[in-house]
C-alpha cells in the first residue's frame, strides 16, 4: 500500500523475529529503520548486587519475554483515584502488586506475600532521574534500578518487577529523585516505603 | 511499541498514554510473557486497537476536518487530518471497521495481516474495509 512493510512487522522484527524482507527494506528506509531502532533502545535494567541476594529479599527481574520487555512501553493503567503516597503537587510512587493473575495497587498497609511481584510507578513532578533500591537488614541500600525519566511530568513505570521471596521481615524500598544521576543518598526528593510481609 | 501504536491511533496525547497503559496492564495479567513474540504482538495490536476503538467511539463529536478531501489519504504515518475524520465518524462506525481501519490506515496492515490479528477471515477484513470506504465516501458527498 505505502511501499513500506507494516509497522506489525517492524515491530515483529525489533522483537526478534526475522524477515528477510523487511531488513532488506530497512537498509534504504530511512523512516523505518529509526522506527525499529527506537523500539531496540535499551531499557534500564535493575543492577542485581554482585553478592549473594539480602537475606530477606529476592529481586527477580521480569525477564521471562526479554525481547517483548525491552520493547514495550513500560506504562500501566492507574485507577482515577489512586491512593498516590504524598501530598497532592509533590512526587509520589505508588506500588502495584501482582498474585498470580490479580492486580492491585499496594493500599499502604497490607502485607506483602513470597511470590508477589512488585512495580513502582512514580508520578515526578518535573525530576528527570530516578533511582530505585531495596533496603538490606544491616541498612545498606540495594540498587534496583536507576535511569533517566522520559516524560517528567508524566506518569513513570519503572522498568522491571521485583518478587518477593519468603524471608521474614518487610520489604523496604527506597526511590529516589533528582535532575540528576545523583547517587540515590544525595538525592533532592526521597522516600522510603516499609511493605509489611504476611504469611502464604 | 505500545506508546508507538497507541500514538498512531489517537491524536490526544494524554489518551494515547491511558490505552498504551491499559494495554500493558491487561499485557501483564493476561501472562503472556511466555508466548512467542509474534502471538504477543498480535494480541497487543488487537487489545490496544480494540481499546483505543472503545475511546474513539466514547468521545464528543469532534470539530468538522480543516479539508474533507485530503481527509482520507493517508501517508505512512497517517496524516493528522485523517485522525481528525476518523474521530469525527467514529461515533457513526461499526467497531469492527474501525478496527480493521485503523489497522490497515494506521498501522499500514495488509488484509492477511489484519485476519491474522483478528482472528477473522481474509475475507471479512476485505468487506469491512470496503463498508467503511463506503460510509467516507458518503460522508464526504453529505
Amino acid at each position: 500500500m505505502s511501499g513500506h512493510p507494516s509497522f506489525f512487522e517492524l515491530d515483529a522484527l525489533a522483537l526478534g523475529g526475522d524477515s528477510p524482507s523487511v531488513r532488506e527494506h530497512l537498509e534504504s528506509c530511512a523512516l523505518c529503520s529509526a522506527h525499529v531502532e527506537r523500539l531496540r533502545l535499551p531499557v534500564a535494567v535493575p543492577s542485581l548486587p554482585a553478592r549473594a541476594p539480602t537475606p530477606w529479599l529476592r529481586w527477580v527481574p521480569l525477564l521471562g519475554a526479554a525481547a517483548i520487555a525491552a520493547s514495550v512501553a513500560l506504562v500501566l493503567a492507574v485507577p482515577a483515584r489512586a491512593p498516590w503516597l504524598a501530598a497532592k503537587g509533590m512526587p509520589s510512587v505508588a506500588i502495584y502488586v501482582k498474585r498470580g493473575q490479580a492486580l492491585t495497587l499496594w493500599d499502604g498497609v497490607s502485607p506483602v506475600r513470597a511470590g508477589d511481584r512488585l512495580r513502582v510507578r512514580i508520578a515526578p513532578e518535573g525530576y528527570d532521574h530516578v533511582a530505585v533500591a531495596s533496603r538490606s537488614r544491616s541498612g545498606a541500600l540495594v540498587p534496583l534500578f536507576e535511569g533517566p525519566i522520559d516524560d517528567r511530568s508524566s506518569e513513570f513505570l519503572v522498568p522491571g518487577s521485583w518478587e518477593v521471596d519468603a524471608e521474614p521481615g518487610s520489604e523496604r524500598l527506597v526511590i529516589g529523585l533528582d535532575h540528576r544521576a545523583v547517587p540515590l543518598a544525595e538525592a533532592a526528593w526521597k522516600t522510603e516505603l516499609e511493605l509489611p510481609k504476611g504469611e502464604r | 511499541m505500545i506508546r508507538e501504536k497507541c500514538a498512531r491511533m489517537l491524536g490526544d496525547r494524554d489518551e494515547a498514554q491511558d490505552v498504551a497503559q491499559e494495554t500493558f496492564l491487561r499485557f501483564w495479567r493476561a501472562d503472556l510473557a511466555d508466548s512467542d513474540p509474534r502471538t504477543a504482538l498480535s494480541w497487543i495490536y488487537r487489545t490496544a486497537t480494540r481499546l483505543a476503538v472503545d475511546r474513539l467511539r466514547q468521545r464528543k463529536r469532534a470539530g468538522a476536518a480543516a479539508s474533507p478531501s485530503d481527509a482520507i489519504e493517508l501517508g505512512p504515518e497517517g496524516s493528522l487530518a485523517a485522525r481528525r475524520e476518523l474521530e469525527r465518524i467514529a461515533r457513526q462506525v461499526p467497531p469492527a471497521e474501525l478496527e480493521a481501519a485503523i489497522l490497515h490506515r494506521f498501522d499500514r496492515m495488509g488484509q492477511l495481516e489484519i485476519a491474522g490479528v483478528l482472528g477473522i477471515s481474509e475475507r471479512t477484513v476485505r468487506r469491512l474495509l470496503e463498508r467503511f470506504d463506503r460510509r467516507i465516501a458518503e460522508e464526504l458527498r453529505a
